[in-house]
């Protein structure tokens, strides 16, 4: 290889010298002989042969491709691609876009699926779940009082660790602030092993210690902080260690900073906290096992594999279950790797994305192709004169390629810088857990991944062209234009099938989509989301630490809402539909006027909501009455129950007047039941469960979510809504504030992404693969119009003509979409996880996208089609 | 690549042939393109020509392959001029490309003239 053009200029003025030494030397021989001089140089030059062959020939021998015939290539390549603007540059739009969007799913697909967590043995650490298979739970919270017997499974793991989050209020002279933190039991960071960037963690003495929240404890209790938290709050400065900060009144020493990547189950949590579960429930006559809350994660001792560790787990669950069978029969335990429970259903929706997103760039790789054997037809004649000029073969073909991978460059340098646009949009898909900002980026590996598609796709595209019109071969040459079907044309029909295959996949894919969508937008969730806004507000329980000061602190905050000009409506709920954040206290419930049931009984979900929350969220009241002011402490206890619950329950009854038992607050009493509700969901996509509401006033639990119904503009009403928090206690702010319908739409997020995600692919699939089958078309018609104007002279009429041309290209449309029928198959299981109320393989939806792609076809067919019936047979048959 | 001449049909002669002839050329000395294929013409009794378009490649070819060595020297008529001699990994290629030939040429006659009964192969 010579890459050092200087050595090879005089590389080549040598050669030429060398040549025109031997000619000079032959004339010279000649003229010796008697020859006159110029007589002579014409015989030593006729005999010398073709120069320039010679020349090239012999340049070939030095080997490689020398980097001024690739600089030649790349010349002519430009020269090529300026001089069709119009393809170059709806080439170059198609392959930024194709590119650009493989790089980014493939981004965040990596990030999410191959790279390593951020823990050392990553592999090893094992989410553990409780699950009841008989009432179709699954992936629950365990129980405090399970978890500690789920440590005698010592021998096979090295480490258990429980926590669960909640909100932890900051304050500092005159500033709150609510941030997430997560109590966590002895062996949380041994389970992760990830230590401390700076200080240290707990120590088990810290633990044993405790928290606690009830603790009156003089030294101040310690609390390790995120790596963000340190730097927002104390500038990312090593004076932070032993500062003292107030967590919900109480004073704590900071001990230790995780560093930046130690992002686990929660990615928001920012301060950690000692917790001794064993100590927490000590007042209680047992800890409790049927409150399942808690998440918990263990790291497999070595040589344990996942199966023996489920099949401890199962023996130890079944012996826990014999011994205490009112909360624990049917319950079992599920396990599984971290990385499968923090990536969730993301990964089959990332793999059908990927799949779509490759779908397309072959696509456009195969739309590239084709235009590019097109143009390689009209460029025959250049070839073959290059050719019989003494052009070398490999030389055209690298040319041409070099035309090729020329855009596929240029492609795949803008969609690397589209990806980066589109990689932070498309992280919505995936669990924040999973994409901890450093992860998502596109980086070395990521770029690598862009050119190896660039470069294969590049060469795919362009060899084929490449070679078709580089064999056209000197012979061929100025025969002039073949007729009747060429054999380029073959390679073209089974690249538009191709094309038209994938683009029944992708309209397919978008329809259902599209339908999920709207089947979900469809639904009636329960209560309205249009002028509402949401608040939540955790209190800090060492500040309000009785019932009494809580229900003064949200009634004063309830009133001051209400008491803003233009709002119609407030209300509060310890669990808002389609918020997170809340806890859903799922506890035993069943009949006073019947036995407690055997075994573990069925659990409701219980929230505590201030009064006037069912008209403030719009929801109707279907017997008896809402929640009132009336229900409080004093009064008798009393609950308003849901429709799903009333049906389940009280089937054919009315429910209201009677009584309901919940196993809740330390013991099983019974409710009276004032009243029945229709029915929310939670989640667009979830099913409405058993509710129960209790009077707050009758249980006043310290975080709700409140809603203000107004007709005020949304910055108004918030500006509003922040200036009553302060009015109430300037040290307790709002954790949270969204308007209602923004939550909503939040929920679709990933459901409209993908949906826009792939109707941009499809309509891109629709598009060039009308492209393709225009190309075939058009071409076979120019091929063929002397046979067309002959049939026409002989009488054929117009319509059967046309109806031949169409024939041909729907025989083309319909092999493509019956490949592509085929490729649905497998794809659709990934699918599933995207759609709603629509079946992966709906019937009517594969019909109507099939009948789409298949007009667009034959309109796209028609155009050319009918410019063959418009020709002239006279000078059709005159023509060259 | 070495035209049989001047009556006979092309014969495209086997590969290497070229190479040997030139490195056999080279053995009484070194010398530039345009003599080596007159030396060839007259060796062969005006009955090989050898195309340019096959010399010089060739040449260039033994050069990279370390068998023949270039360089510009001053000609008797003080023109310059790029001279080929012979490497001492040549004069081995030489060596065994013609006992390879010879082998070669012995066996195809043997096929074209039939041994007697009772001869050695």
């Amino acid at each position: 290889m010579r890459l050092w053009p200087l050595r090879t200029k005089r590389r080549n003025d040598e050669l030429d010298e060398e040549l025109r030494v031997h000619i000079a030397m032959a004339a010279r021989a000649y003229e010796e002989q008697g020859a006159a001089p110029a007589d002579a140089m014409n015989r030593a030059r006729r005999e010398f042969g073709n120069e320039h062959v010679v020349r090239e020939r012999t340049r070939d021998t030095w080997g490689g491709a020398r980097l001024e015939e690739i600089a030649q290539d790349v010349t002519y390549g430009l020269r090529g691609l300026r001089r069709s603007p119009g393809f170059t540059s709806a080439v170059l739009l198609s392959l930024t876009l194709g590119i650009g969007v493989n790089i980014a799913v493939f981004t965040l697909t990596d990030a999410t699926l191959n790279r390593p967590l951020p823990f050392p043995a990553a592999d090893r650490i094992v989410a553990i779940s409780e699950e009841n298979v008989e009432k179709g739970i699954r992936g629950a919270g365990a129980s405090p009082g399970n978890v500690l017997d789920w440590h005698d499974a010592k021998d096979v793991f090295s480490s258990l660790a429980a926590f669960y989050s909640r909100s932890v209020v900051v304050t500092e002279e005159h500033d709150a602030e609510v941030v997430i933190g997560s109590q966590v039991t002895a062996d949380f960071f041994e389970v992760f092993g990830v230590g401390p960037a700076l200080g240290r963690v707990f120590t088990p003495e810290e633990i044993a210690a405790g928290l606690s929240e009830t603790a009156n404890n003089q030294v101040p209790g310690p609390v390790v902080v995120s790596d963000r938290f340190w730097k927002r709050r104390f500038g990312g400065s090593r004076e932070a260690l032993g500062r003292t900060i107030s967590l919900d009144g109480a004073t704590r020493q900071v001990i230790g900073v995780m560093p930046a990547a130690f992002v686990h189950t929660n990615a928001d949590v920012e301060v950690w906290l000692p917790w001794d579960m064993a100590r927490t429930y000590a007042r209680l006559k047992a800890i409790p096992r049927d409150w399942r809350f808690v998440k918990v994660n263990a790291r497999l001792r070595d040589g344990v594999s996942l199966d023996a560790a489920e099949a401890r787990m199962a023996s130890l669950t079944s012996s826990i279950a014999a011994a205490h069978p009112d909360t624990n029969a049917g319950w079992t335990v599920g396990m599984k790797p971290l990385r499968e429970e923090l990536t969730g259903d993301a990964r089959s929706t990332l793999l059908a994305l990927l799949a779509a997103v490759i779908l397309v760039l072959l696509l456009t790789s195969a739309n590239v192709a084709n235009l590019q054997i097109a143009r390689g037809a009209v460029r025959e004649r250049e070839m073959a004169v290059r050719l019989a000029m003494g052009g070398s073969r490999p030389r055209l073909m690298r040319q041409l390629l070099t035309e090729s991978l020329l855009l596929f460059a240029a492609g795949g340098a803008f969609g690397v810088l589209v990806a980066k646009l589109l990689v932070k949009d498309l992280a919505v898909l995936v669990p924040r857990s999973m994409v901890a900002l450093d992860h998502v980026r596109v980086d070395g590996r990521v770029l690598a991944f862009a050119l190896a598609i660039t470069v294969l796709s590049g060469v795919c595209a362009g060899l084929l062209p490449a070679m078709r019109t580089a064999a056209v071969g000197a012979a061929g040459v100025f025969r002039g234009a073949s007729r009747g079907a060429s054999p380029r044309l073959g390679a073209r029909r089974w690249l538009v099938a191709g094309q038209v295959a994938i683009a029944l996949v992708l309209v397919t894919g978008a329809s259902l989509l599209v339908q999920s969508v709207w089947s979900l937008r469809a639904v009636d969730p329960g209560f309205e989301t249009a002028d509402r806004l949401m608040m939540h507000v955790s209190l800090n329980t060492r500040k309000y630490d009785t019932g009494e000061r809580r229900i003064a602190y949200f009634e004063r905050l309830s009133e001051q809402l209400s008491s803003i000009p233009g709002v119609t409506g407030v209300g509060a709920t310890t669990v808002l539909p389609m918020a997170e954040g809340g806890s859903d206290f799922n506890r035993p419930y069943w009949r006073a006027d019947r036995a407690r049931p055997n075994g573990a009984p069925t659990p409701v979900d219980i929230r505590m909501v201030l009064p006037g929350y069912v008209a403030s969220m719009g929801m109707r009241v279907k017997a008896g009455r809402a929640i009132e002011a009336q229900d409080g402490p004093a009064g008798r206890p009393v609950v308003m129950i849901n429709e799903r619950l009333a049906r389940a329950t009280w089937p054919g009854e009315d429910p209201v007047g009677k009584q309901i038992v919940l196993d809740y607050l330390g013991g099983a009493y019974p409710y009276e039941i004032v009243g029945v509700v229709n029915d929310t969901r939670h989640g667009l996509r979830r099913e409405a469960r058993p509710e129960v509401f209790i009077p707050y006033r009758q249980n006043a639990y310290p975080a709700l979510f409140f809603v203000v119904k107004s007709g005020l503009d949304p910055d108004q009403i918030m500006a509003s809504a922040r200036q009553a928090l302060i009015d109430v206690d300037p040290a307790q702010p709002a954790q949270r504030m969204a308007l209602m319908e923004t939550l909503l739409e939040g929920t679709l997020n990933r459901e409209r992404l993908a949906t826009r995600l792939f109707g941009a692919m499809a309509f891109i699939a629709v598009l060039l693969s009308a492209l393709g089958i225009w190309g075939i078309v058009d071409y076979s018609v120019s091929q063929s119009t002397r046979d067309i104007g002959l049939r026409m002279a002989l009488g054929a009429r117009r319509g059967v003509v046309l109806r031949e041309i169409i024939g041909q290209s729907a025989r083309v449309i319909i092999a493509g979409m019956f490949a592509g029928g085929l490729m649905l198959w497998p794809l659709s299981l990934g699918f599933r996880s995207l759609l709603f109320g629509v079946s992966p393989l709906d019937p009517s939806t594969l019909v109507w996208s099939g009948l789409l792609l298949f007009a667009a076809g034959v309109l796209s067919a028609l155009g050319p089609s009918r410019r063959a019936t418009r020709v002239d047979p006279a000078s059709a048959l005159r023509a060259d | 690549m070495v035209k049989l001449t001047p009556t006979s049909n092309r014969v495209d002669l086997l590969q290497g042939t070229l190479d040997l002839l030139i490195l056999q050329t080279l053995q009484w000395g070194p010398q530039h393109g345009y003599s080596i294929s007159t030396a060839i013409r007259a060796g062969s009794n005006e009955v090989l020509q050898v195309e340019t378009g096959s010399l010089y490649p060739a040449l260039h070819r033994l050069e990279k392959q370390g068998f023949v060595k270039a360089s510009w020297e001053q000609s008797v008529n003080n023109q310059r001029t790029r001279v080929y001699r012979l490497t001492p990994a040549g004069r081995k290629q030489l060596v065994a490309e013609k006992s390879r030939w010879e082998t070669l040429s012995a066996a195809i006659l043997g096929v074209l003239q039939p041994i007697k009964p009772g001869g050695v192969a």
